[in-house]
């Protein structure tokens, strides 16, 4: 696509795809930072 | 450059110093922050836009432009771990480090380094490591205005390298006025503009994206592959690996992204601030690469690689609109070294001066001695760029590479690993640093087809758990750091709506006071 | 008998009512409920200075509070005070030597102008003891765990829940 070989266009889209992605993760997850925390603490 | 360039430029800066003028003869209390009182916060977009303004500097322009016109889209490369490299670092280690920098008191990073692991020698080491490689850093930022500044003024680079050298130095001497928050985001507002417009210029000339990628194609095939110009990368993974985890994990080692963490005011102000951060990189990270690789097609007869975005705006854009882009650039370039300089001046100062030759010193002493420091960087930055100016490209990548293998895993560690000890600390950091810098210095990169980046991670990672696993016994984390470390015990049924609210300047505050209650505090 | 004490506090903008009301509002169900309040102390400094900047030298005064308990130093923005008779509120003591304190203020102060301004230049800065001063925290109880409320900004933190 766009004139590129396969390999390119998947760097050129995939990685953006890729932290579009853990950004939503992150954005998720991090609701309870401060529980994981807790629960780290504890455990060690 | 035409006059109407020259003319816009001019204009620019008068903008911006007027604007700094006048925020500066504004009352006195206005330009303050309070941190224990105040808990001012600044919005998440102009905080984001700030943020983004000072990664705007001369490697943006010259360094990543150089290389896409170079090795075509192998340059993206480095873009795909810059996309995300802020938000990894918040996720990771940003909530963390901010409240145990809190809870340890650590003004700056490097001191933040000698309070998680104690010992002198941390300090020492952590201190130089920077000063020596910032002091590159700034190397690329000088090289960067003085060609951007021969370009625009059309003076020879020697003159003009001496005038950029000049205004940095007096800007961080005298400092004031640049220094304010209007003129960052006016800056950055302007380079945003100025960025796209470059962009849909250049794709507009070419005809749009997909016929400019086949031209391209038919000029030289190799230069849209992921393995760049003539395939010399191909199959080189290691090397790959380096240049994703560069600008995705090599931040760690910047005093400048690390201090950031420690300014978090909130949970929530740092996900808003990281959302939008990460907006930004998505858009304007891989523009500069991608106007580079265009330039191939819009200059073909290019000889200096690095000039490729500084000559695609003067031949695309109104002479007014490069006037103005062109003055933000150099703007953000001299913002850029005023800020190494300050740092690297701060570190010389309080973290070796001070804490190793003269614990009695004075403010005054102190000021000399960054002065002096800055003065030798700018001097010695000028003799290099003068004589055998290195590309921004390779000065950036390597000083990112050696900070980042040097700084990784004592960041990280700091706050995830509660094992991690100063000999592994202070092992990790000699062996990261050494493993990167030898690596590219032996040539090692091409033999074994690995990039120092991630030779030099490797390393160090490893030495820092080796090292701390072997020495558990002769010196173990003190408990007063353990104690910083676990500061948020068990707080019962908190609604995550309220967690997100915590403001982590109270931190210490409130361990005194959980402390004060359990002992029964004081009363009347 | 209960002596009574009087002392310089921070006029707070958050009462204990509304302290409760914010964080009522974010725990739903959960019952809240104000168990006391703390006072915190901080050594107040009154700094000023002459810093050089490019057009000239600007005059700047600032307030320096140094945490009397761990002695870290920050500069604030402008805030009022009250002497207030209290009696029957944990108080904090301050643990930090007022010549310790007075070093932490020049070198919070100096520190701040310097990374505010952005710049490496010498400028004096002169300090002025304005004696300890406190800050009134909001302790609420929140079900098994406790939250602290900053009565002059609101802002909260968790309080380890060892002593519950």
């Amino acid at each position: 696509m766009f004139g590129l070989p396969l390999e390119t266009t998947l760097l050129v889209f995939g990685f953006p795809l890729f932290w579009v992605l853990y950004l939503i993760g992150f954005l998720v997850v991090s609701r309870g930072w401060d529980k994981d925390t807790t629960k780290e603490d504890d455990a060690s | 450059m035409s006059g109407t360039v020259i003319l816009f430029l001019v204009l620019y800066y008068v903008v911006v110093l007027g604007i700094g003028y006048w925020a500066l003869r504004r009352g006195a209390g206005k330009d303050l922050e309070g941190y224990l009182l105040g808990g001012r916060q600044v919005g998440p977009i102009t905080t984001a836009l700030t943020m983004q303004s000072t990664a705007m500097s001369g490697y943006m322009f010259l360094g990543a432009g150089g290389l896409g016109f170079a090795q075509g889209y192998w340059a993206l490369w480095y873009a795909a771990g810059d996309i995300g490299g802020g938000l990894l670092n918040l996720s990771v280690i940003g909530r963390r480090m901010r409240k145990l920098s809190q809870m340890m008191g650590a003004l700056t990073a490097i001191e933040y380094l000698e309070k998680r692991y104690p010992s002198p020698a941390i300090r020492l080491v952590a201190g130089t490591l920077t000063i020596f490689l910032l002091g590159f850093y700034v190397l690329a930022q000088l090289i960067a205005g003085g060609k951007g500044m021969a370009l625009v003024t059309g003076i020879s680079y020697p003159l003009a390298l001496a005038i950029a050298v000049g205004i940095i130095l007096i800007y961080t001497f005298m400092g004031g006025y640049l220094a304010v928050a209007y003129t960052d985001f006016f800056q950055s507002l302007v380079m945003l503009v100025g960025v796209m417009w470059i962009m849909i210029a250049a794709l507009s000339e070419l005809g749009g994206f997909t016929a400019a990628n086949v031209a391209i194609g038919e000029l030289d095939p190799t230069l849209l592959s992921v393995w760049g110009r003539g395939l010399g990368f191909e199959g080189q993974w290691g090397v790959v690996a380096g240049a994703l985890l560069i600008f995705s994990v090599g931040y760690m080692g910047w005093p400048h992204v690390v201090t950031r963490h420690m300014a978090m005011s909130s949970p929530a102000t740092a996900r808003r601030a990281g959302f939008w951060a990460t907006i930004w990189s998505l858009f304007f990270v891989p523009a500069p690469y991608l106007v580079g690789i265009f330039a191939i097609l819009i200059l073909p007869g290019l000889d200096d690689p690095e000039m490729a975005i500084f000559q695609v705006a003067e031949q695309l854009l109104p002479a007014a609109v490069t006037g103005l882009v062109m003055a933000a650039i150099m703007a953000a370039i001299m913002s850029t070294a005023d800020s190494l300089l300050l740092q690297t001046g701060s570190i010389a100062s309080r973290d070796i001066y001070e804490r190793f030759i003269n614990p009695r010193a004075s403010e005054r002493q102190m000021v000399m001695v960054s002065r002096g420091l800055v003065l030798a960087v700018a001097l010695v930055g000028y003799a290099i760029a003068l004589v055998e100016p290195p590309t921004v490209f390779s000065i950036v990548i390597f000083a990112t590479s050696v900070l980042g293998s040097a700084f990784l895993p004592a960041y990280v560690c700091a706050v995830w690993w509660k094992k991690a000890n100063t000999p592994g600390a202070l092992a990790s950091m000699i062996v990261g640093a050494s493993v990167a810098f030898i690596w590219q210095y032996a040539g090692l990169v091409e033999t074994t087809q690995m990039h120092p980046m991630l030779t030099g991670v490797m390393s160090s990672t490893i030495t820092m758990i080796v090292v701390s696993l072997a020495t558990q016994k002769i010196s173990p984390v003190p408990r007063h750091v353990l104690d910083a470390m676990n500061v948020s015990a068990a707080v019962g049924p908190i609604p995550a709506r309220y967690l997100d609210a915590t403001e982590f300047g109270l931190a210490n505050e409130a361990a005194a006071i959980a402390n004060g209650l359990e002992e029964g505090g004081q009363n009347g | 008998m209960v002596k009574e004490k009087l002392l310089t506090v921070i006029r707070e903008q958050v009462d204990s009512a509304t302290a409760l009301q914010n964080i009522a509002g974010m725990t739903g169900g959960v019952s809240v409920v104000v168990e006391r309040s703390v006072l915190y102390p901080y050594i107040r400094f009154t700094a000023s200075c002459s810093v050089p900047t490019m057009i000239g030298r600007k005059a700047i005064s600032v307030d320096c509070l140094v945490d009397g308990i761990n002695g870290l130093g920050a500069t604030a923005d402008p805030f009022s005070t009250e002497r207030t008779v209290i009696c029957d509120e944990v108080r904090l003591q301050s643990k930090i030597t007022n010549e310790a304190a007075q070093r932490i203020a020049q070198r919070t102060v100096t520190h701040q102008l310097g990374r505010q301004f952005r710049m490496i230049a010498p400028f004096d800065v002169q300090l002025e003891a304005a004696g300890t001063i406190y800050k009134r925290f909001w302790i609420i109880r929140i079900g098994g765990g406790r939250i602290m409320t900053d009565s002059v900004t609101g802002n909260m933190h968790t309080l380890s829940a060892t002593a519950a």
